[in-house]
């Protein structure tokens, strides 16, 4: 069954204080959570969230398109074993 | 009656040709990884590829060579004469036809084993840059402070991230997001970046 609409979307309340006093100064930080089980609000979009993922923090900038997601989400808990030594043929988006 | 001289006597016999003298005279530097021979097909030596997912698994038709080996040191060199494609569960699967492998014992001889082209004959887009091309570069902030050296690029579901050794060893971690990675200079081998409160320390 999905969560009442009556209550909203849950966030951890010190989560989305964190975020208030963020928006409310408009500066820009890192938030640092352990909250993986919180929803993305529109009011989160712009802020970057340091997840922890069991192990380390990892960097998630928030954009339109994930808002209804939890954080979680964006901070993947099994290991990566990182890129070869060989040259393989992955590609990323040129940054900037 | 004179007794028939064994190779081993004759000092200008050749030795044979070795499998080392098989490898094709390469520089491994310039060989890219583009898929991974894992089984024959069929009996007329064609080879079965798991491509690297590029998102344009039809690439291979423009390769009029290909080089494959365990590793970029020890290749061989193999024009491709045939490239189909397979649908498969996993995705786009690649069945090869490659010069001098016509049967399936040649192919077996094979599989198991790296595909790679030269770097010259892959065509990347003007917003595309090799993962492997930016790890290793420079990483500094707008004002020339620098920061560290990228040591690798996690593929996350919300964008990349660069991982990057800072100078006292620890780690840091950068979203590769246009609002903190304003330039990258591949031939100065450095990375601009715009890091927020929290983001280095």
């Amino acid at each position: 069954m999905p969560r009442s609409l009556r209550k909203g979307p849950y966030v951890y309340y010190k989560l989305q204080r964190k975020v208030n006093e963020l928006n409310a100064s408009d500066e820009k930080k890192v938030v640092k959570t352990w909250s993986r089980d919180s929803i993305i609000t529109p009011d989160f979009v712009g802020h970057t969230f340091a997840v922890h993922n069991g192990r380390q923090f990892i960097p998630v900038y928030v954009s339109e398109n994930m808002v209804g997601h939890k954080l979680g989400e964006f901070a993947p808990t099994r290991t990566f074993s990182g890129h070869s030594k060989t040259k393989v043929d992955k590609r990323t988006r040129r940054p900037s | 009656m004179p007794s028939p001289s064994s190779s081993a006597d004759d000092p200008d016999a050749s030795p044979g040709p070795t499998y080392a003298a098989a490898y094709a005279d390469v520089d491994p530097e310039g060989l890219v990884r583009v898929g991974f021979v894992f089984r024959p097909h069929g009996v007329h030596g064609e080879l079965k590829v798991d491509p690297e997912d590029t998102g344009d698994p039809t690439r291979y038709e423009s390769w009029d060579q290909v080089f494959v080996g365990a590793r970029p040191q020890q290749v061989t060199r193999h024009a491709v004469t045939g490239v189909r494609y397979q649908k498969t569960k996993r995705g786009t699967t690649v069945i090869l036809d490659l010069d001098g492998i016509d049967s399936r014992d040649d192919a077996e001889a094979i599989t198991k084993r790296a595909l790679f082209v030269h770097e010259d004959d892959l065509d990347l887009d003007d917003e595309e840059i090799f993962i492997h091309d930016l790890i290793g570069l420079d990483v500094e902030t707008e004002d020339g402070t620098r920061v560290g050296t990228v040591l690798n690029l996690l593929e996350l579901p919300a964008h990349d991230v660069l991982v990057v050794r800072r100078s006292d060893g620890q780690e840091a971690m950068i979203p590769a997001v246009d609002d903190f990675v304003l330039a990258l200079d591949l031939d100065a081998g450095s990375i601009t970046v715009r890091p927020i409160e929290g983001m280095i320390d």
